[in-house]
Order: structure tokens, then C-alpha cells, then sequence
């Protein structure tokens, strides 16, 4: 009896030393990337993903996943992020040492993993299996993922640099009312009154993470998170919250949501329920964004009509006019997702760097890149001198997946294949044309679009956005109007809004 | 007296020593998932920790420098006093209105001479508790919308004004009675399984004693129901207790929005936000938070357990 205790006292002493031991123990990988390495010998990558809204059956198993292997020779094995809590995920990954080839990350999380001096620099491997990336990516796109002269990651630079928040107005209700799209401020107010007077409904609609409705910012002189603004003849970079004309935005907004013209229930609802109420006919404006376009003309018409321009349905303010007359709006610019390598994972860099410089390879020889966004002649398009690439509706859903695929983007040529996509619902092609007419005289990009991972800046990002939203919505909904503003915006400094401010203004000066 | 003492203990040790390899797994347990992981403590008096850059969580450790300003924040930043104040507040009230009703309720169903019914209730009743969060809050956002049935049930009684409709998500001064109702309507049915199990233990011949002296239901009640499950419901009270610091993560963090932060955020939302949210890694702050946390939480349990003993001569420990 006395040894069996024994035995199992110490069985069990050992158990616990043993696991606290692998527990800290386990080392990470290879931290220096191997040029000498023979291309012709592919290794199987692994490869981390956003989220797909799928699961990682279908992803891997996509008819695009296998173009691209056709076009690339090598096999991947995809992986994804969750839908929620993306970024825990990503952390809990990295820090078990997961090994995964490559990773294609949100800019936001880029710049995260960044300041944990969690990534590979990658610029060897660039000089060496990357002719084609050099070529096709922009320096401005370089610009973001470099620091100190060191390159961290593939940038992906959007399709096109899009102006896509529009307010979508009823515009069988506008014309039974006899009114026209507002331009101004004023006009929007009148507008709305009238619509609420006729049909008794809370008028616009949006969600829960919209603070700034871009269209009607504009007519504040808003017009992007980080933007340029003189105040008291000093020109600095300053977030919305922050700007000169806020304080004017948000009592506007107060104003409209306390005479029922903002739906009351904006502050706790997603944008499915907004898009549901504005087809349901409980709202009859909504901003969002263009690319719900396509459901909102589901929801409101049905069968083939559903496929043509609903020019006597659908009516869209791009932005309101400032307090100078002038048109400007928000337009998205920069990079929306970089592919990037664990700082551990250096032995398949190489390999990495090649697999994306075939995928992103466009020549008369290899039509690599349009194999893959648009797919092939004949079978998924046809192309027409003046109006470009033309979807076949039998077999161009194939491709619905196919920019979830990419690591990178060919710059020089993405945009013509792109607007393919756009050209296949009338009515969404319909909306992208009015907002994108003379779009570089009226667009603003984020001063922050084309600037490389800041350190203070992503430490703080996430808690003075959020913290903004919030107040938003608290003084829209609660304080009705901007009688606590002060208090919020010292709280908003000391929480990294100034740190914030003064790195970006540090950085944009030096550009 | 000592030697009386290691004799006793011999004695005690010679007659259940056999039984001491049936604690071994539980005590092997706790080192390994409740003492080994109170070393991770330590992150709390740490700076900017970076597990992920480093091969090994301890080489990571070894490179953070050593702080107390996570302390010092949690006792001077009026953010998180108001959200410790949250969570007591929030706690406070469910245990004041929902801790007796699983009770009343379990009374009331042992009371009920239809057996099929009281079946059908209990069943009933217990239901939501399988329900996710998720789920009720769902649920609950579609019946309080603002044109939701609830309220055009009140206007229809002239109970509310048709031009102000109540809010109720997204206003901060009903957000704490939403949060408490909602709890309870999960989760009275399922809390009352124990105390029917109780009364269903109770010899039913003191009933038929107190019959006899003429005693009526409620009497009935009073001096024979509520003494015998006394011991339940303070040993269900200590361990409510021991939970006041988890004013309920996963409810909250489904219903709250930026509109009721001020009155609903609790520590448990607070922590998931600064170190798990998008971007946050504040892992020494959460720990921090954490820890004061945990140290309150088992002061309160051992003041209850105190009381408990004093007045009533029941207690856990």
C-alpha cells in the first residue's frame, strides 16, 4: 500500500512538472530566409485567410483555389480566420507558433503584427524571387508596408479607388412627393420633414457602426477619419472627431434623430436590419454602402426586372455640398489587405515570394492574373473595345470567390478586369458610374491610406475609434447635441488621441 | 495536547488511508488547471508583454519590464471605477430580486396537486436555460423594437404615448432592469431544480403531523418547507455570492451597445475589450483587472461563508 502511494505521488509529481515544462518549452522556427533554394521542388504552402463566410472545405476546394494552383503549380492549403474576434484569433495563433506559410491579413492587423515585431522582412526574398511584384505594385503601395527600408509584406491595393457611401433615397417616394435629391444641408432637413409628414415613418436609416454618414459629413467639410484641416491658420492632420466643424455635424444629426428623422433605433441595430427596414418601407432614406446595392434591389423587386437599372426606384445622394458650395466625398484609396510571413517562418519564404509573383504574372504568354479575377475568353467573358470586359451570366458566378484568392494585386491591369464584376448587376453598375463621375476632382482620401504601419498610432487605433463611435452615438441619441463634447474629446486625448495626432502629423510632414 | 493531536491524526490517517487515491486526481487537477495558471499572475506587475515575437511565453516574461502601473490605473482611471461600480451594482441586483424567486417558485411548483401541470411548468420554465445569449438577446430585440409587439401592445392599452415610444435597448437608465429581467427569465426555471429536489426530500410526514394540529398551507410553508431547505439555499447563496464579480460576460456583452456602455459595461466586457478585442494586447492591464478581480471575489465568499456560520450555523467551509 505505502508504494503504490508513493508511485502515485510521484507518478502525479512528474505528470505536473512534465506539462509544465512543454507548456513554456517549444521553440519557433527558422528566423533567416534561405535563397539557395531550388523553385522546381514546390512545397505544399499553408496559408492563413480572412474569413470567407464559408468553411474551409468549400475555400479549399473553390473552383478559383484550383485556378490558382493551375496557374501557379503549387498546391495550397487554406486556412481562415473566424468571422468574430478575428484579430484574438490571429494573436493566439501567433503566439502558439503556428506555422503557416503565409498569412493574408486586414491592413489593420498588418500593422498589429507589426508593432509586435511579429513578421519577416521579406525584402531579400523580394529582390530575388519577385521580378514580376516590383513591376506591377505601385511605390505608393510599397510606401505602406515598409518600414526603415524594410519590406513586411505583399501590399493588395483595392480594385479601384471607390467612392461608395451614398445615401439611397426612395425615389418613387421622392417623385410622388415632388422632391429631388438634396444638395445641401438645408435641403437634406426639408427633404426628410417632407417624407415624414407624408408616410409617418423615421425617416433615414443606418447602423450601429456608421458615426460618420459620410454623405452628410460633407456638407461639414468632413470628409475622412484623417484628414487635413487649417484652424487658426495652422494646417495639421486631425481625426473627425477632433475637426474644426464636428461640434456642427453632430448637432445636425441630434437634431434630425429628436424629430424622429434618423430611425431611433440606428444606435443598437446591424445593417441587415437597416437594408431590411429601408425595403420594408419603414425608412426611406439609408446609407450604406454601394455594395448592397445588389440586396436592396432583391428585396424590393423581383424576378427579371430584379436585373435591370431602377432609375424610377432608387435615387442617391453622393455627398451634400460644404458650406462653400463645393462637392466632396469620401473616397477609399490605399490597401485594403497585405500577405505577409510569420518573422518564424522564413525557410518557405522563398517559395512564398514565388507563388505570388506567378499568380500576379499578366503577358500575352501567361494571362496569369486575369485567369484568376476574371477567368477565361468565351467561357466566363467577352471583351468589346468600348465598354471592356463583359461578364457571361451562365458561368461568371464561378468568379464571385475569385478576389478572396488573391495576395497581392497587378496594379496595371486590375481595375479594367474589376469593373467586369461591377457590370453584373444593371443597377449596382448604375450607382458606381453616378458616384465615380469626375471622381478625382471630387474624392478625399484618408491622409492615413498610403502611410506605412505607424507604432503609437496602432496601439491606440482601435480604443479612439471606438471610443468615438460610441460618444457619437451617445451624444446623437442621449445628450442630444454636443453638450458634453468638451469632456469627451479631453477623454479622448488622454486615451491616445493626441499621441495619435502628433505621430501622424510627424510622419505626414516628413512625406 | 499536541501529542493527542498527531496521535488523532495517525489515527485519522491509519483508518481512511485507503481512500486517499480517490483524491489524488482531483488534487493533480487543481495544481494543473486552478494553481499552475495562478503563476500567469505575474503578467499583471509586467509592461507590454510580446508572446508573440519570443519562442516561449517565459522568454517573453524575462524580457517585459517589471510595473505596478496597471494598479495604479484600475484605482485612478474613473473609466473602470465606474465599470467595477457596474458590475457590484448589476450583481447586487440580481442577487436581491432573482436569488429568492427560483425559490417561490420551486415552492409553487411542489404545491401544485396536478402532477401533468406542474411537469409542464417546471419543463417550461427550465427551457430558456438551454438558450444561448446569443439567442434571447435576439429574441428580446425583436419583441422591444420600437414597433415591436411590446409596444404597440402598451400603446393599444394607452399605456404609452404612440409619438414616444420606449426604447428599450438603447436607453442607459432601463438598461440594467432589461439586463435583470432577461437573466431571470432564463434562468429561475433551471435555479429551481435544486430547491424542488429539496422539498421533494422533505419527509412528508411532518406535513401530515402539522395537518393534524390545524396548521394551513402557508403555515405549512413557513415552518416546515423553508426550514428544511434552509441549508440549500445558503449553500446556493455562498456560491451566488462567490459569483458577484461576474455580473453575467456573455448577457451583457450580446446586449450592450454604445448608447448603454455608461450604465451596463462590466468588468468582464471591459477586460475582453482592452485585451482580446480588435488591436487591444493589453494583457498586463487585463490581468491586473483580473486578479483585483478574483481577490475580491474570494473575500466575499469568505465574509458570506462567515455570516453564513454565525447566523445560521451553515456554511461551506
Amino acid at each position: 500500500m505505502k508504494k503504490l502511494m508513493k508511485a502515485i505521488f510521484s507518478f502525479s509529481l512528474c505528470a505536473v512538472v512534465a506539462v509544465g515544462v512543454c507548456a513554456c518549452g517549444g521553440n519557433k522556427g527558422e528566423t533567416e530566409i534561405n535563397l539557395e533554394i531550388d523553385l522546381s521542388q514546390k512545397p505544399t504552402l499553408s496559408v492563413l485567410m480572412p474569413n470567407s463566410g464559408y468553411d474551409v472545405a468549400y475555400i479549399n476546394d473553390d473552383e478559383n483555389a484550383k485556378e490558382v494552383e493551375r496557374v501557379t503549380g503549387y498546391k495550397v492549403k487554406y486556412d481562415q480566420l473566424p468571422a468574430v474576434d478575428a484579430t484574438a484569433r490571429l494573436n493566439m495563433l501567433m503566439t502558439n507558433g503556428d506555422k503557416f506559410d503565409a498569412m493574408k491579413l486586414t491592413s489593420a492587423q498588418f500593422a498589429d503584427m507589426v508593432a509586435l515585431d511579429a513578421l519577416l522582412d521579406i525584402t531579400p526574398a523580394i529582390e530575388k524571387f519577385g521580378p514580376v511584384l516590383k513591376e506591377v505594385i505601385s511605390p505608393e503601395s510599397w510606401a505602406t508596408v515598409t518600414i526603415d527600408g524594410k519590406i513586411y509584406g505583399i501590399p493588395e491595393r483595392s480594385s479601384s479607388d471607390n467612392i461608395q457611401y451614398p445615401i439611397v433615397f426612395r425615389q418613387d417616394w421622392l417623385d410622388e412627393l415632388n422632391l429631388r435629391i438634396p444638395t445641401t444641408t438645408d435641403e437634406l432637413y426639408t427633404t426628410l420633414k417632407a417624407i415624414k409628414t407624408a408616410k409617418n415613418v423615421n425617416v433615414l436609416t443606418f447602423d450601429m457602426y456608421t458615426p460618420v454618414v459620410w454623405a452628410i459629413a460633407a456638407g461639414f467639410g468632413i470628409y475622412a477619419d484623417w484628414q487635413e484641416y487649417t484652424v487658426n491658420g495652422k494646417t495639421e492632420v486631425r481625426y473627425y472627431m477632433d475637426a474644426p466643424t464636428y461640434p456642427d455635424y453632430v448637432q445636425y444629426m441630434a437634431k434630425l434623430y429628436d424629430e424622429g428623422l434618423i430611425d431611433t433605433e440606428v444606435p443598437t441595430q446591424d445593417s441587415a436590419t437597416a437594408i431590411q427596414k429601408f425595403t420594408g418601407g419603414k425608412a426611406g432614406a439609408i446609407s450604406t454602402s454601394i455594395w448592397s446595392i445588389s440586396s436592396i434591389v432583391s428585396g424590393l423587386v423581383s424576378g427579371p426586372q430584379a436585373n435591370s437599372t431602377q432609375e424610377n426606384l432608387l435615387g442617391y445622394l453622393r455627398a451634400l455640398k460644404n458650406q462653400d458650395g463645393k462637392e466632396y466625398a469620401n473616397r477609399l484609396g490605399g490597401c485594403s489587405y497585405v500577405t505577409c510571413i510569420p518573422f518564424y517562418m522564413a525557410s518557405n519564404a522563398g517559395y512564398v515570394i514565388d507563388w505570388i509573383n506567378a499568380k500576379l504574372t499578366d503577358t500575352d504568354e501567361a494571362h496569369n492574373f486575369r485567369d484568376i479575377v476574371i477567368g477565361r475568353e468565351g467561357y466566363h467573358w467577352t471583351y468589346n473595345a468600348s465598354e471592356g470586359y463583359i461578364p457571361l451570366s451562365e458561368h461568371f458566378a464561378e468568379k464571385d470567390t475569385a478576389s478572396y484568392y488573391l495576395t497581392g494585386s497587378n496594379e496595371k491591369v486590375y481595375t479594367q478586369y474589376w469593373l467586369a464584376r461591377v457590370r453584373k448587376q444593371a443597377e449596382l453598375y448604375r450607382v458606381w458610374s453616378l458616384m465615380m463621375r469626375n471622381a478625382d476632382e471630387v474624392g478625399v482620401y484618408d491622409v492615413l491610406d498610403f502611410a506605412p504601419p505607424l507604432a503609437e498610432y496602432a496601439r491606440v487605433r482601435s480604443t479612439i475609434e471606438l471610443y468615438s463611435q460610441d460618444q457619437f452615438f451617445v451624444m446623437m441619441a442621449r445628450d442630444k447635441g454636443t453638450g458634453k463634447l468638451g469632456e469627451y474629446l479631453t477623454k479622448w486625448r488622454s486615451d491616445g488621441g493626441t499621441v495619435a495626432t502628433n505621430e501622424i502629423n510627424k510622419w505626414y510632414r516628413s512625406k | 495536547m499536541k501529542a493527542t493531536g498527531s496521535e488523532s491524526f495517525k489515527a485519522k490517517w491509519k483508518k481512511s488511508k485507503s481512500l486517499v487515491p480517490f483524491v489524488v486526481p482531483a488534487i493533480v487537477f487543481a495544481v494543473l488547471f486552478s494553481y499552475l495558471p495562478m503563476i500567469g499572475l505575474l503578467i499583471a506587475f509586467k509592461d507590454n508583454i510580446n508572446f508573440i515575437r519570443y519562442g516561449n511565453p517565459i522568454e517573453a516574461f524575462m524580457h517585459a519590464d517589471w510595473t505596478f502601473q496597471h494598479f495604479g490605473k484600475i484605482f485612478s482611471d474613473p473609466e473602470i471605477l465606474k465599470y467595477i461600480g457596474n458590475t457590484l451594482i448589476i450583481s447586487v441586483l440580481k442577487i436581491v430580486i432573482l436569488f429568492p424567486l427560483p425559490v417561490v417558485l420551486a415552492i409553487m411548483i411542489t404545491e401544485v396537486s396536478n402532477k401533468l401541470f406542474s411537469k409542464w411548468t417546471q419543463m417550461s420554465v427550465f427551457l430558456p436555460h438551454f438558450l444561448s445569449w446569443v439567442v434571447i438577446t435576439g429574441i428580446f430585440k425583436c419583441v422591444l423594437s420600437i414597433d415591436g409587439p411590446v409596444n404597440s401592445f402598451l400603446i393599444k392599452l394607452g399605456l404609452m404615448n404612440p409619438d414616444n415610444p420606449v426604447y428599450w435597448f438603447g436607453t442607459d437608465s432601463i438598461f440594467r432592469g432589461l439586463v435583470i429581467f432577461t437573466s431571470g427569465w432564463k434562468e429561475i426555471g433551471y435555479s429551481s431544480i435544486v430547491y424542488v429536489s429539496a422539498i421533494m426530500a422533505i419527509d412528508p410526514n411532518l406535513y401530515e403531523a402539522a395537518k393534524l394540529d390545524g396548521a394551513g398551507k402557508f403555515r405549512q410553508i413557513w415552518s416546515i418547507t423553508i426550514p428544511s431547505i434552509l441549508p440549500t439555499i445558503i449553500v446556493m447563496l455562498i456560491i451566488r455570492v462567490g459569483y458577484l464579480m461576474d455580473a453575467g460576460f456573455d448577457q451583457i456583452y450580446t446586449m450592450i451597445s454604445s448608447v448603454t456602455r455608461n450604465s451596463g459595461e462590466i468588468i468582464g466586457t471591459y477586460v475582453y475589450r482592452i485585451s482580446l478585442g480588435e488591436n487591444a494586447g493589453q494583457y498586463g492591464l487585463s490581468t491586473a483587472v483580473g486578479l483585483f478581480n478574483g481577490v475580491v471575489a474570494l473575500l466575499l465568499i469568505l465574509v458570506t461563508n462567515k455570516i453564513a456560520k454565525k447566523t445560521t450555523g451553515t456554511g461551506v467551509f
